[in-house]
């Protein structure tokens, strides 16, 4: 794919220079290519993921001490972006947004090498057994379970000795207790404790999506977590399915992106009856609608990140998912219009990220699973409410 | 094209509570309510919001304006539309004019009709529409020719709003033939919409309401310091003028009032589908927002983002009438406008101006064109 650096980013507040890296990286070792070749193998890129390794860029928005890089949420969703303007094979945005900056906030080190994370809060169970937790169930559906050297997921503590202890699951008293890196004895709100769980000692059943990205099933038969804390602040069964659909709609964002600039590149270039098809109003007025669409999607997606930076994700991140799915449906649609016959072909680039953005709008919620949520809200709170809610400030 | 979110600044917060206090007051639980694209014409109203400096707030204060950002009158003005206050006297004065004459005028215009516009005494008609000349307005025929110092107008405006109801309006005319390039030899005049030899006659819609009028113009006078900014530079004018009057709230609130309707009737069922359309609509009333609101700062940062306004209102306008849609649909509710039932009689009201929504200001389809300009540069 062309090096596309860089007038697409800018939005989020973050250092140009990040950006720039990113994409040089992206536009060496994300090449189509490269792609497809992940794809028709275990659907990782190895050598990407370690020149970005390399660069420190997987611990960008993980704090220095647990490991990471430093830098904030709004970095690490730029990367994501960035990563998906590529259709980049790796599982960045389970590292930087997802699991990374849970175990931080948790105060648990970082472990290095590719992250993942169960989507589903309380999907695995805990049960504390005296100097640990031990970890048991199935969870479907894990991006790049595979390659990941851990993976981490928010799982129901129950047993005896939790529950019957002095700091008991879900028990009030939980939030503050215990932090140290395995030697958590008590689950934070909801009953859910933070885990990690080593993937070789998991069974790995491979999976994929509907673009060839690995979603595996992961089955733990009582493994022994690495470490583990309470569910830290922001990390409640809520927070983690928010951040989740974070993740998928700036993923979202960044692959529209994408697909407008190849559409208008297709436009420009593709002749028929004489002329670029551009200047036909028809296909004209086809790239204005996409426009509109990439327009609205990346508004919500940062608009999305910038609210959980300050901590009050509960409104604009559903709103990120409903536009960024919304925008994912209407925005492919016409750009296989405009590509016609041509962007049908696996050969085409544009299915690599159409493929993906069908994939991403129901991962993590689907529009109609969060409008619904939200929508609740929304009603609850009543006609009074509605316009201070409209038009809220961050 | 890129509209980079942005959060009001404590002042810009602390004017939207200012708003929004003075209008809970002034109309109690009828804010909120009803459709359109502006309020109703109430000129008692936009002097009293004059009174509070909120009529012409980016008007320079040496010309009796607030002196005020653009994004500060957006604040303003999503707060009046959201709460559906009566600003259809000064609207078009406020929105377009203003700036216009701020941009263009002389000192002497400047002096004569800024000050009057921020006190809400002289509101303003737009002048641009013909029988023949719509989306393409380069083909305009009304014509001015010289008199001595002034001109003779004549010709005939269309789809000119509130103009029974209103002082003045800027007329877009031709001054000298066009010679091969149509752009050239336009020029913009203010004209008293009470001179003599102009007449105006309703055009009725089809909802039976009057708001539109036809202006016939029968040898005009109209005097030499009342061209607009230089002569033959009319069609640069008009262009820059389009640019303000798209990019506002107003093209993605005026079936709001329908929204809080259906919310306040509907809100309550225990219904999903409900439930999944008031979480969509509201989500993309935050998105418009977010967007129109970064159009209004990158104009305070010195940006002429005309062919994002053209974006953001082609997605706003086409929402206004998606979100009319889904109510329909979801209430199952004749349109009534007897009804006593809210929600009847919003439908009613809002069902037959839709097809409006996405017509004036520019048509879909012009609109799209340019931002298709824009995007394939």
């Amino acid at each position: 794919m062309t090096d596309t650096a860089n007038t697409h980013s800018g939005a989020l507040g973050v250092d140009p220079m990040l950006t720039d890296a990113v994409n040089q990286i992206l536009g060496d070792l994300a090449t189509s290519e490269a792609v497809r070749e992940a794809e028709a193998g275990d659907g990782f890129g190895r050598p990407l993921w370690d020149a970005l390794a390399e660069s420190g860029l997987t611990g960008v928005g993980i704090d220095e001490e647990a490991g990471g890089s430093g830098g904030t949420i709004a970095d690490a969703a730029e990367l994501v972006l960035q990563a998906a303007r590529y259709a980049a094979p790796v599982p960045l945005a389970e590292t930087v947004l997802l699991a990374g900056p849970a175990l931080a906030a948790a105060g648990l080190a970082v472990p290095e090498g590719p992250l993942t994370v169960v989507s589903e809060p309380g999907a695995l169970r805990a049960t504390h057994d005296g100097d640990g937790w031990t970890v048991t169930g199935e969870a479907a559906f894990v991006p790049y379970a595979r390659i990941a050297g851990h993976i981490v997921a928010l799982a129901a503590a129950g047993g005896a000795k939790a529950a019957g202890g002095a700091k008991a699951a879900g028990g009030a008293t939980a939030a503050g207790g215990a932090t140290a890196a395995g030697g958590a004895t008590a689950a934070g709100a909801g009953g859910l404790v933070l885990v990690v769980l080593p993937a070789v000692e998991l069974t790995i059943t491979p999976g994929s999506n509907f673009a060839g990205e690995p979603r595996d099933t992961v089955t733990a038969g009582g493994v022994r977590a690495t470490a583990a804390a309470p569910a830290p602040e922001g990390w409640d069964a809520k927070g983690w399915r928010l951040r989740g659909a974070l993740a998928r709609s700036v993923q979202l964002a960044g692959a529209l992106d994408r697909v407008l600039e190849m559409t208008v590149t297709h436009a420009k270039t593709r002749v028929q009856f004489g002329k670029p098809i551009v200047r036909f109003q028809a296909v004209g007025q086809l790239v204005a609608q996409l426009g509109e669409q990439v327009a609205a999607a990346r508004m919500a997606a940062e608009t999305g990140v910038l609210a959980t930076a300050a901590g009050r994700p509960d409104e604009d991140v559903p709103i990120a998912k409903i536009i960024t799915a919304e925008a994912a449906t209407k925005g492919s649609a016409i750009a296989h219009q405009v590509h016609a016959a041509m962007g049908m072909t696996r050969e085409h680039d544009l299915q690599l990220f159409t493929r993906r953005m069908w994939s991403w709008r129901e991962e993590s919620g689907g529009e109609t699973v969060w409008a619904t949520e939200f929508g609740s809200l929304v009603a609850e709170a009543g006609p009074g409410e509605l316009w201070p809610l409209i038009s809220a400030a961050r | 094209m890129r509209f980079p979110p942005t959060t009001l600044t404590p002042a810009e917060l602390e004017l939207r509570e200012e708003v929004r206090a003075f209008l809970a007051a002034e109309l109690g639980d009828q804010a909120g309510r009803g459709v359109g694209v502006a309020g109703p014409h109430n000129p008692e109203f936009s002097r009293k919001l004059a009174k509070k400096g909120w009529v012409g707030l980016s008007i320079p204060k040496e010309y009796g304006g607030g002196g005020r950002t653009a994004v500060e009158r957006f604040v303003v003005v999503e707060e009046l539309l959201a709460a559906r206050a009566p600003v259809g006297a000064h609207w078009v004065a406020d929105r377009q004019s203003a700036p216009a004459i701020l941009k263009f005028g002389t000192e002497e215009q400047r002096r004569r009709f800024l000050p009057a516009i921020a006190a809400g005494e002289c509101f303003f008609a737009i002048g641009m529409s013909e029988p023949d000349a719509g989306s393409d307005l380069a083909s305009v025929r009304t014509q001015a020719v010289r008199d001595g110092d002034g001109w003779r107008l004549s010709g005939t405006k269309v789809w000119t709003s509130g103009a029974h109801l209103n002082h003045f309006f800027a007329v877009l005319c031709r001054t000298s033939p066009a010679d091969g390039d149509r752009h050239q030899g336009l020029s913009q005049l203010l004209v008293d919409l009470h001179s003599p030899g102009l007449s105006i006659n309703p055009i009725i819609t089809l909802d039976g309401g009057h708001s539109f009028n036809e202006i016939v113009f029968d040898d005009v006078y109209v005097p030499g310091e009342m061209l607009l900014g230089a002569e033959g530079q009319g069609w640069r004018q008009v262009t820059s003028e389009l640019a303000y009057e798209r990019s506002g709230p107003d093209r993605f609130l005026s079936t709001f009032g329908l929204f809080r309707t259906f919310v306040e009737v509907c809100g309550g069922r225990e219904s999903d589908s409900v439930k999944a359309a008031i979480g969509r609509i509201t989500a993309r009333y935050r998105t418009l927002h977010g967007l129109t609101l970064s159009v209004a700062r990158m104009i305070d940062q010195g940006g002429a983002p005309a062919a994002e306004a053209a974006l953001a209102k082609d997605l706003g306008t086409n929402f206004e009438k998606e979100v009319a849609e889904v109510v329909r649909e979801l209430a199952g509710l004749p349109p009534d406008p007897d009804a006593t039932d809210p929600l009847g009689a919003a439908l009613a009201a809002a069902i037959p101006m839709l097809p409006s929504i996405t017509i004036r200001g520019g048509t879909t389809e012009i609109l799209r064109s340019v931002a298709a300009r824009e995007l394939t540069r």
